[in-house]
C-alpha cells in the first residue's frame, strides 16, 4: 500500500486522523506508533520482524550511550548498522535470496543519524515510544524523506497546548487544511505527471533502443528526468502533507532542482534530506573542504562512490555517481575560478548533462546503455528499423503531460503556491487535481514509486 | 473561525461523503457491476470509475449497453458451391487495397513495417478491444492532429472500398467476459465488416503470445487464456470470406511463447522485429477477385 492506494486515501487517512486527534495529547504518540507499525506490516508482514530487531539492537547501544557516551559503542552501532544494510543489498548481486525489507536503507540511515545525533548530545531525553515513532512513522518509512530526530519531537500537539479548545480546534484545522494541500499536489504530480510521463518512458524499452530516432532518445531522457523528479517530489510532498496533518514541521526534499546553477547546487535542491545525510554523516566527518584540495578530492569520491553504491548494485550506478562525481570536481576546482563563464555554463550543465546523467542511472544493462547513448549521440549509426516520425506520435500522446511537467518545474508556480495559496481560485484548482487524480487511480491499476525498494 | 480558512477541508469532506453516499445508495442498482469488493474499493472511487464507463448517477438503472445478440457471421448463401481458398504467396502490392485493425500490437507494424505503412490504412489504437471496434467512436477523422474528432469504424468504412481487412485484438479485454462473450463480439464486427465491405475478404488474426516467462508469472495475460481465446475466434474462419491466420507459428520461441528476444515488455513486438510479421502475411495471402 502506497500513498497513491485509493483506501489509503480515502479511507485508511480520514478514520487515524479523527481519532488521533479525538484522542488526548499524550497517547498520539502511541497512536502514531501503532499506525505506522500497522502500516509497514501491511506493506512488509514477514520483515517487519528484521526492522524490529534492528531497531531494539540499536537502542540498547543507544542507552548504553546515553548514560556515558562512549565512541566505541558508538562504532559497533555504526558498523552493525553498515554491515547490516550492505548485507541486504550485497544480496541480489551475490545471489543470497535475501529479501531487502521495504524502506530499509530510510530506516538504516535514520538509525545511524540518531546514534550519531546521540553521541553528539543532540538527544537531549531517550524515550523509546519516540524513538520508535521516529523510525516506522508511515510518512517516512517506505521511501524517506530522511528526518533527523528533532524532527519528531518538535511535534506541536504531542504536549497539551495552551489556549481554549476552540482556538487548540482552529489550529488543528489549520495544519490539517495546510497538509492535505500538500497532499493533494503531491498526489497529482504522482498520478497525473509522473504516471503518464513513464508510460512513454517505458515504451521505448518496447520499441527497443536500436529503433528509436535521435529526437525521441532526447525526449526520452527528458521525460525520464521528469518523470523521476514528479514521481518522487510528488511522493515527498505527499509525505510532507502527512507529516503536517500529523502536526510535523514541513519538510524540505526538493528545492526547485532544474533551475540549480550548477550540478553541486543541483544535489543540494535535489533529494536534499538524503544530500544533507551524506554530509553531515559522511562528507563533513572525513574533513569536508577544510583540509585542502586534494582531501576534498578524495572526500568527494568517498561521498559519491558511497551514493552510488547505495542506488543500485549494477555497473550503471557506479559509472552515474562516477560522471557527476567528476563534472562535481570540475566545477568546484575550475569552474568556480571564472565566476560570470560558471554561471552560465552550470545552467548548462544542469539542463543539458543531467537528462544524459539520469539515463545513465536508469538503463541497468551496460549494452542496453550504449545503444541509447548512440542513439542520443549518433556518431555510429547503430539504428535497426527507426521510424524517424516516431517522435512526432509520442508528443502527440505524450505532449500534455509533457508540458504540464514543464509548466510545474518552473519555479515561478511553487512560489505563486507559497503567496496565495489560501486564495479561493487557487483552493479550487488543487480541489479539482485531487479529483483528477482520483479518477485517474479509480480507472488504471496505478504504478508504484519507483524508490520503494531502494 | 472563518470557513475560508477551512475551504480545501471544507470541499473534500463535503465532496468524499458525498460521493461515498453516491456509491453506497446505488450499489446494488447502476453500481452493481463496479462493486465487486466492499473492503477493496471505496464507495468513492466507484463513482468514478463507472463515470469513465459512461454510468453517471443519473444513468438509468437498465444497463443501457446490453448487448445486441449478434448476427450470424455467414453471408454466403447455403446453397451457393463453397470453394476453399488456400494460402498463396503474395508481394508487398497486394496490401495497397488492405485494411489493417488492431491495438498496440498492430500500430506497431504500421510503426515499424514501411512497406506495409506506405501501402495499406491502419485503424491501429492502443488498448483497443473488440467491444471498442463494434460499439465505439475511436478512429481520429484528422490523425494528424493529437486531439482529432473521432468516428466509429462503421462511419470511417462508409466512403472507402478495401479487398482486404486483417484485424488483431483480444489482449485488451481477456479480463471482460468470457471466450464466448468475445467470440460473439468478433462474430458481429466480422459480420458488419461484411456488410460494410462486401468485396472484402476478413483476416482474423490470432492474438499474439507474450513470453512463456511473463505468461507463466501473470494470472491474467498469459499464453493459456489467449489460447482459450484464440481457439474461440478459429471458428469463425471458413476459407472461403474469412480466413484464421495463425501469427503464432511465426513468433513464438522453443518454449511456446513470444520469442523472448524479439520483445522489451514480454507483449510487443520490438520495433526492429516486425519481419517476422510482415514475412508471415506475405507467404498467407488469399487470392481476391
Amino acid at each position: 500500500m502506497t500513498f497513491a492506494d485509493l483506501n489509503f486515501i480515502l479511507r485508511l487517512i480520514p478514520i487515524f486522523l479523527l481519532i488521533y486527534y479525538l484522542a488526548p495529547a499524550k497517547v498520539r504518540p502511541w497512536l502514531l506508533l501503532v499506525g505506522s507499525l500497522g502500516f509497514y506490516y501491511v506493506n512488509e508482514p514477514m520483515l517487519i520482524i528484521v526492522m524490529a530487531a534492528g531497531a531494539v539492537l540499536n537502542f540498547l547501544l543507544a542507552l548504553i550511550n546515553f548514560k556515558k557516551r562512549n565512541k566505541i559503542i558508538l562504532a559497533i552501532a555504526i558498523i552493525l548498522d553498515v554491515l547490516w544494510l550492505g548485507a541486504f543489498k550485497a544480496s541480489a548481486p551475490l545471489h543470497l535470496g535475501l529479501l531487502i525489507p521495504l524502506g530499509l536503507s530510510y530506516f538504516v540511515f535514520k538509525l545511524i543519524s540518531y546514534q550519531v545525533d546521540l553521541f553528539k548530545g543532540k538527544v537531549e531525553k531517550l524515550s523509546f515510544v519516540n524513538y520508535l515513532v521516529y523510525l516506522f512513522m508511515f510518512p517516512q518509512v517506505i521511501a524517506g524523506p530522511i528526518a533527523r530526530y528533532d524532527y519528531v519531537i518538535s511535534n506541536k500537539y504531542w504536549a497539551k497546548r495552551e489556549g481554549s479548545r476552540r482556538e487548540r480546534f482552529g489550529q488543528i484545522l489549520c495544519q490539517l487544511e495546510e497538509g492535505l494541500k500538500l497532499f493533494a499536489i503531491g498526489l497529482f504530480f504522482k498520478v497525473m505527471v509522473a504516471d503518464h510521463i513513464a508510460v512513454l518512458w517505458n515504451e521505448l524499452k518496447t520499441i527497443g533502443y536500436e529503433s528509436i530516432s535521435t529526437p525521441l532518445a532526447w525526449i526520452g531522457a527528458y521525460s525520464y528526468s521528469l518523470n523521476l523528479y514528479f514521481d518522487f517530489w510528488g511522493y515527498s510532498l505527499m509525505a510532507a502533507g502527512l507529516g503536517i496533518m500529523l502536526g510535523f514541521e514541513f519538510i524540505i526534499n526538493f528545492d526547485q532542482p532544474y533551475f540549480a546553477a550548477s550540478i553541486s547546487d543541483f544535489y543540494r535542491k535535489w533529494h536534499s534530506t538524503l544530500g544533507t545525510w551524506f554530509r553531515d554523516y559522511i562528507y563533513f566527518p572525513l574533513g569536508g573542504n577544510r583540509k585542502g584540495k586534494l582531501r576534498t578530492v578524495f572526500n568527494l569520491i568517498i561521498v559519491w562512490a558511497v551514493t552510488g553504491i547505495w542506488h543500485g548494485s549494477t555497473l550503471n550506478f557506479l559509472i552515474w555517481a562516477g560522471v557527476l562525481c567528476l563534472i562535481i570536481i570540475f566545477e568546484k576546482l575550475l569552474l568556480s575560478k571564472a565566476p560570470k563563464l560558471f554561471k552560465v555554463v552550470g545552467h548548462l550543465n544542469v539542463w543539458l548533462i543531467i537528462p544524459v546523467t539520469w539515463v545513465i542511472f536508469a538503463i541497468h544493462s551496460l549494452k542496453d546503455l550504449r545503444l541509447y547513448l548512440l542513439r542520443m549521440f549518433p556518431v555510429i549509426n547503430v539504428g535497426v528499423a527507426v521510424n524517424a516520425k516516431d517522435f512526432r506520435y509520442s508528443l502527440m500522446e505524450y505532449g500534455v503531460y509533457l508540458v504540464l511537467g514543464l509548466i510545474f518545474v518552473m519555479p515561478f508556480v511553487t512560489n505563486l503556491y507559497r503567496k496565495h495559496k489560501d486564495n479561493v481560485f487557487v483552493v479550487l484548482m488543487i480541489f479539482v487535481m485531487f479529483w483528477v487524480s482520483i479518477f485517474s487511480l479509480s480507472n488504471s491499476a496505478g504504478n508504484p514509486f519507483m524508490y520503494l525498494r531502494f | 473561525m472563518n470557513p475560508k480558512k477551512y475551504l480545501f477541508l471544507i470541499l473534500l469532506f463535503v465532496s468524499i461523503v458525498g460521493l461515498s453516499i453516491t456509491g453506497l445508495y446505488s450499489r446494488t442498482g447502476i453500481y452493481k457491476e463496479f462493486f465487486k469488493n466492499y473492503l477493496t474499493t471505496p464507495a468513492a472511487s466507484v463513482v468514478f470509475k463507472a463515470a469513465a464507463a459512461g454510468v453517471f448517477p443519473w444513468s438509468n438503472p437498465v444497463s443501457e449497453k446490453e448487448p445486441e445478440k449478434p448476427k450470424p457471421v455467414t453471408h454466403t448463401k447455403p446453397t451457393e458451391k463453397i470453394t476453399i481458398k488456400p494460402f498463396i504467396k503474395v508481394d508487398d502490392e497486394y496490401f495497397n487495397d488492405a485494411l489493417f485493425i488492431g491495438d498496440s500490437r498492430m500500430a506497431g507494424l504500421a510503426k515499424y513495417c514501411e512497406a506495409l505503412d506506405e501501402r495499406a490504412t491502419f485503424y491501429a489504437k492502443k488498448s483497443l478491444t473488440i467491444y471498442d471496434i463494434r460499439d465505439e467512436s475511436w478512429i481520429p477523422i484528422d490523425p494528424t492532429k493529437p486531439n482529432s474528432k473521432t468516428e466509429t469504424l462503421w462511419e470511417a468504412l462508409a466512403d472507402k472500398q478495401f479487398s482486404k481487412i486483417y484485424i488483431m485484438v483480444g489482449i485488451n479485454e481477456i479480463g471482460i467476459g468470457d471466450e464466448n462473450v468475445f467470440r460473439d463480439a468478433y462474430e458481429e464486427v466480422v459480420s458488419r465488416l461484411h456488410s460494410a465491405q462486401p468485396k472484402a475478404i476478413v483476416y482474423i488474426t490470432s492474438i499474439m503470445h507474450v513470453t512463456a516467462e511473463k505468461s507463466e508469472k501473470d494470472e491474467l495475460y498469459n499464453n493459456p487464456n489467449i489460447d482459450v481465446r484464440n481457439d474461440a475466434i478459429k471458428t469463425l474462419a471458413d476459407s472461403v470470406d474469412n480466413f484464421y491466420l495463425n501469427l503464432n507459428e511465426a513468433i513464438d520461441d522453443a518454449d511456446g511463447g513470444l520469442n523472448a528476444e524479439w520483445t522489451g515488455d514480454g507483449v510487443h513486438l520490438k520495433g526492429s522485429c516486425y519481419e517476422p510479421w510482415h514475412e508471415y502475411l506475405l507467404s498467407h495471402g488469399i487470392k481476391v477477385k
